[in-house]
């Protein structure tokens, strides 16, 4: 073995394919910290790189929550969990010090509080601002913005938005469905070109607004439930392709797709609308590797989806319902039964988005 | 002396350091290491050492001590290894560490270079990134500007 001085320097000699690895493994609060240590550590955090290999590994879940957490109105807050997090018997999720970070980001277009987060993708968020027409797709972390408009194309109309990048060329892009009585066209956005280009037409798939994207796979997934099934969007070769569902699996009013556990899964109900199926795709692509891991209680018109898993057994979900808003539960998955969870004793906040992650623009 | 009756017992090998140390371990120990398993492979001869050549005795008689532990399907539960890894990592200084993320690295064993990038993160974490340099020797070689512009791209960051 080459011998080294090292009381230079640990990383000095350390490849850089290792420091790779070692930095992967932090919660985002480090990664802030270790931008600051030195160039070198500065150009891996901010790579493509990083960040693609960072949200493969997956150490962590991290979410994002708006809220009231201070005396500041708008406050965002990031959770860095995993297996080791909990929660108490009152529903208080314990959070360490070094795993969250609190703040309030300064967007292009104010107040932040009238923002709905559309989908991210390998750490950037598209962002939609209620009461204007352009779309922001920032990265909140590096506070880096960018706006991309709409160019609207009458008499068609928006009916879905999404946000991908292809992992070879690194390129960010925007995809769109339009919609005219007739037909749907399908257009995409490079970042930065800031021109739509069409892709396809007519036999475009048919999505609702409620439904959400999953970016999995270099493509982004979601569920029609015209035609039963899940559409996936490619970003390398653009185009659409179909995710076979089980075969005994009825229409969903309400499905919706994620990830979990690095699995891409698929959120049902029974039969008579009391009960939410989780089915997860083990291995992907594979038709007949979906199984019914969790099944949950619920209430009428309310979805579930499964965060992580924590170190108890216990499942931590997402909560919507269409009169409340998005929020945390926890689920026991032996009885079915669920409780909602506290952040900082707080109950009332929104839930912005799962598997957050960041890289730069 | 040996009799065909221990034929079915896990052969032995012979790994040399960089520094000439023999050390006689069990293949099952070895093929841990995925460049050994595939050094075997090549070999025609078992009985003559395998040279590891950029790893000292020191450092392997330690690499040795972790595959063992990582071979044997005795009544471990997988809560008590975890708990051997950690003491075993936290006995280790940060000399030592570096030598064993480069002996993981190179012999390809892919548990024990999870332990140590894992046991590094750790040292990271909850620091600021003062006390990281510190704590790793690492220079600072940004100019004030250069850090001020860093620090304000997400200011909150470094705030609570």
């Amino acid at each position: 073995m080459k011998k080294v001085e090292l009381n230079q320097s640990f990383f000095e000699v350390v490849p850089t394919s290792i420091i790779l690895e070692i930095l992967s493994r932090l919660p985002i609060k480090a990664c802030l910290s270790c931008k600051l240590v030195c160039k070198d550590w500065y150009r891996i955090i901010v790579s493509f790189e990083y960040a693609t290999l960072r949200s493969s590994l997956r150490f962590y879940v991290t979410i994002l929550l708006h809220g009231t957490f201070s005396k500041g109105e708008n406050d965002f807050l990031l959770l860095d969990l995993d297996d080791s997090s909990k929660i108490g018997h009152m529903g208080d999720l314990n959070v360490s010090v070094d795993a969250m970070i609190k703040f309030q980001p300064e967007l292009i277009i104010n107040p932040p509080h009238k923002v709905r987060v559309i989908n991210e993708c390998n750490g950037l968020i598209c962002l939609k601002p209620k009461a204007h027409r352009p779309y922001i797709i920032c990265n909140l972390l590096t506070g880096q913005q960018v706006i991309v408009e709409q160019f609207p194309r009458p008499p068609c109309t928006v009916v879905v938005y999404g946000l991908g990048c292809c992992l070879v060329s690194h390129q960010f892009k925007l995809v769109r469905l339009l919609k005219t009585e007739q037909s749907c066209v399908v257009e995409i956005q490079t970042l930065g070109t800031n021109e739509w280009r069409i892709i396809g037409g007519d036999n475009a798939p048919q999505f609702h607004l409620s439904e959400s994207w999953a970016f999995f796979n270099e493509s982004l997934h979601r569920y029609s439930y015209v035609d039963n099934c899940i559409w996936s969007f490619h970003f390398g070769n653009e185009q659409f392709s179909q995710v076979s569902l089980p075969d005994d699996m009825n229409a969903q009013r309400f499905g919706e797709v994620g990830v979990f556990d690095s699995c891409l899964y698929f959120t049902s109900a029974s039969q008579d609308h009391r009960e939410c199926e989780i089915w997860v795709m083990k291995v992907y692509g594979d038709k007949g590797s979906w199984v019914k891991q969790f099944v949950f209680l619920k209430e009428f018109y309310s979805h579930y989806m499964p965060i992580l898993q924590l170190g108890d057994g216990k499942i931590l979900m997402s909560y919507c319902n269409v009169g409340i808003g998005h929020g945390l539960r926890v689920c026991d998955v032996e009885s079915g039964r669920y409780r909602r969870v506290r952040v900082l004793e707080i109950s009332d906040f929104e839930l912005l988005l799962c598997n957050a992650k960041f890289s730069k623009l | 002396m040996a009799s065909t009756s221990t034929s079915t017992l896990s052969r032995k090998l012979i790994l040399k350091s960089s520094d000439g140390e023999k050390f006689e371990v069990d293949e099952n120990v070895a093929m841990q290491s995925q460049t050994i398993k595939h050094m075997i492979e090549d070999l025609d001869d078992i009985n003559s050492p395998i040279p590891v050549s950029i790893v000292t005795g020191t450092i392997l008689s330690k690499v040795i001590e972790y595959c063992k532990k990582h071979a044997t399907e005795d009544s471990d539960s997988d809560e008590q290894l975890k708990q051997w890894d950690k003491e075993y990592a936290n006995n280790m200084d940060l000399n030592t560490l570096y030598y064993l993320l480069l002996a993981a690295n190179y012999m390809e064993i892919k548990g024990l270079l999870e332990l140590i990038t894992q046991c590094v993160a750790d040292m990271i974490k909850g620091k600021s990134p003062e006390e990281i340099r510190a704590h790793f020797n690492i220079k600072n070689d940004f100019t004030p500007q250069e850090e001020a512009n860093i620090r304000n791209e997400n200011p909150w960051a470094f705030e609570n």
